[in-house]
């Protein structure tokens, strides 16, 4: 009972920060799946940060659990406060989403029959394998979780570097949300981290359905689901209790906060405030987390500097500063103070003799060619195929082209590949077994950020078949 | 053996151990594909004790593929077992010369 009401208090903070931030004027109950979605991660990832101050400072669990209660309801009064003011209608509805079309029709049940396919599978995956399906999710992270939740004041000794692969310097938002929701049950269950993995893996579902939705209309955003549960490997990742689905989680995020931003310029602060929020829990995820925010601040600080003036770049950069800067200061915290250094740049003059090996490189890009076909685990078309070949078909929209927001995206993904690429390069263990094991896993990390982008880039089915929609609107 | 089988398994001997610290691991019987699988659980059955993948630590966890017959078992030279827990677990001090 006590976990059940931890995972609605958790959900429902996220959800009322996320309704906070959004465009003023909007009705609380408007964009209901897009912030539930929005929200559910956010939370996740606003607790596990209250969660690890609270082991830093010695907060007792009890006291973390009122505080956190004192913090929801003021945030709701913040919220009631400020709903009085709004209309009711969504600031970013698409005209588009009206549609009732025998092609919509067609595409929202292949869409319905592939989420009720999903969620069975999922659901019996769970029951087969509650402790995940590889060694990662036991040996690391929820390994991780064990040590915060047993060592009680003594959880610092986790961060052992004699245990081989336990890797003590991986960020703590996944084992610190399963430790936080341990001690809320004040036991331990398989429950916990299967949850987390199925909230993650859906809740990135419907927050690349109900973003694309709201942008670009419901039967782009039928195709863009399809296409993200119709990834065999991403449904596996995400029951897998690794953490790639939930950094892919915020990745994408991350990237719809800042499209939308992008189309409510007056209600721009708080949606950068919180796309920098949800960069912040990526980096708090994974250590690749840290090389998207890498690429992020490049890309959007590269892109301002081409396309805008000083006060204009700041006004840009600022928000993102006020939720970035926070969270690097405590995952530095982290890193200097409790994690012994990681295993990848560990040697620079061995890093600098593999940087000039050439075979190294060619290797990388047969692999990164091969796998970005397979990645998926698709049986019989390559779904980065369809990606490639539907804007093809169809066009792309005129309208999308114009924001900062899907350069910068797009920028992201492109730098946080090459990052990926640069990774393996020096990286200090047998370069084939390293590209076996994790390429694959890289790649999900950025599919549901690439669906995003290229299910709002392109013109709508009806739009480019001329069934008689008009073209999406932005606001 | 799954996780909850290995938690199980290890019950009676987290009982005994220090609630922190380092112990040692000494695995046989295993088989190659089995070995490092069975340190993991081990580690993550023990935590928060950290599980040294060596005989270094001054307590060693034994964790053995099939419970052994103490009169026909001989151990590592510089440990000697503190407790039998008859599953196939050991605990098993450093001998001190």
């Amino acid at each position: 009972m006590g976990g059940l009401a931890g995972a609605v208090l958790c959900a429902a903070t996220g959800f009322v920060l996320i309704s906070l931030a959004w465009p003023r004027g909007a009705a609380l109950r408007s964009d209901l799946l897009l912030k539930a979605s929005l929200g559910l991660g956010g939370g996740l990832g606003f607790f596990s940060f209250l969660y690890f101050l609270s082991l830093v400072f010695c907060i007792p669990a009890r006291t973390l659990a009122v505080m956190e209660v004192v913090i929801f309801v003021l945030l709701s009064i913040l919220l009631w406060i400020r709903s009085h003011s709004s209309h009711g209608q969504s600031l970013f509805q698409s005209t588009a989403n009206m549609s009732a079309s025998l092609l919509g029709q067609i595409l929202a049940a292949g869409f319905t029959l592939s989420l009720m396919g999903s969620l069975y599978r999922c659901l019996k995956e769970l029951a087969t394998n509650p402790n995940g399906t590889g060694w990662d999710a036991f040996a690391i992270w929820n390994l991780h979780g064990r040590f915060l939740f047993r060592g009680g004041e003594h959880w610092r000794d986790g961060f052992s570097s004699l245990i081989p692969w336990f890797h003590p310097d991986y960020p703590l938002l996944l084992p610190g949300s399963i430790a936080h929701f341990w001690s809320y049950l004040g036991r331990e269950t398989t429950l916990v981290p299967a949850a987390l993995a199925f909230a993650f893996t859906f809740s990135t579902v419907a927050l690349l359905f109900s973003a694309v939705s709201a942008l670009r209309g419901r039967n782009q955003s039928l195709l863009a689901g399809v296409m993200l549960l119709g990834t065999p490997s991403f449904l596996r990742q995400g029951m897998s209790q690794y953490a790639d689905i939930p950094l892919g989680f915020f990745l994408l995020a991350a990237i719809v906060l800042l499209s939308l931003a992008d189309r409510v310029p007056q209600s721009s602060f708080s949606l950068l405030a919180l796309s920098g929020f949800m960069m912040g829990c990526a980096a708090w995820t994974k250590n690749e987390g840290l090389l998207f925010l890498t690429a992020f601040l490049v890309a959007r600080l590269g892109i301002l500097l081409a396309r805008e003036n000083w006060p204009t770049r700041l006004r840009h950069m600022a928000p993102l500063a006020a939720t970035i800067v926070p969270i690097l200061l405590l995952i530095g915290y982290f890193k200097l103070s409790l994690a012994p250094p990681g295993e990848l740049f560990s040697s620079a003059s061995s890093m600098l003799q593999k940087a000039i090996e050439p075979h190294r490189y060619w290797m990388i890009a047969r692999w990164f060619l091969r796998d970005f076909l397979r990645f998926g685990g698709w049986i019989l078309i390559p779904g980065t195929l369809l990606v490639i070949a539907y804007p093809m078909i169809l066009g792309k929209d005129a309208e999308s082209r114009s924001g900062t927001g899907m350069a910068v995206s797009v920028w992201t993904l492109v730098l946080a590949a090459i990052g990926y690429f640069a990774i393996y390069v020096i990286t200090p263990y047998d370069l084939r077994w390293h590209l076996m094991w994790s390429l694959d896993r890289l790649f999900l990390q950025l599919w549901p950020s690439v669906l995003f982008l290229v299910f709002v880039a392109v013109r709508t089915p009806e739009s480019a078949m001329s069934l008689g929609n008009p073209e999406p609107e932005g606001i | 053996m799954t996780l909850s089988q290995y938690d199980k398994r290890f019950e009676e001997l987290h009982k005994v151990l220090p609630k922190r610290g380092v112990v040692g691991y000494l695995g046989i019987g295993w088989e190659s594909g089995h070995q490092l699988p069975a340190y993991y659980a081990t580690q993550y059955a023990l935590a928060p004790l950290v599980v040294d993948n060596s005989l270094e630590p001054e307590l060693v966890v034994g964790n053995f593929a099939t419970p052994l017959d103490p009169t026909t078992t001989t151990w590592p030279a510089n440990l000697f077992p503190v407790q039998n827990f008859g599953n196939g677990v050991v605990l098993f001090a450093k001998r001190r010369n």
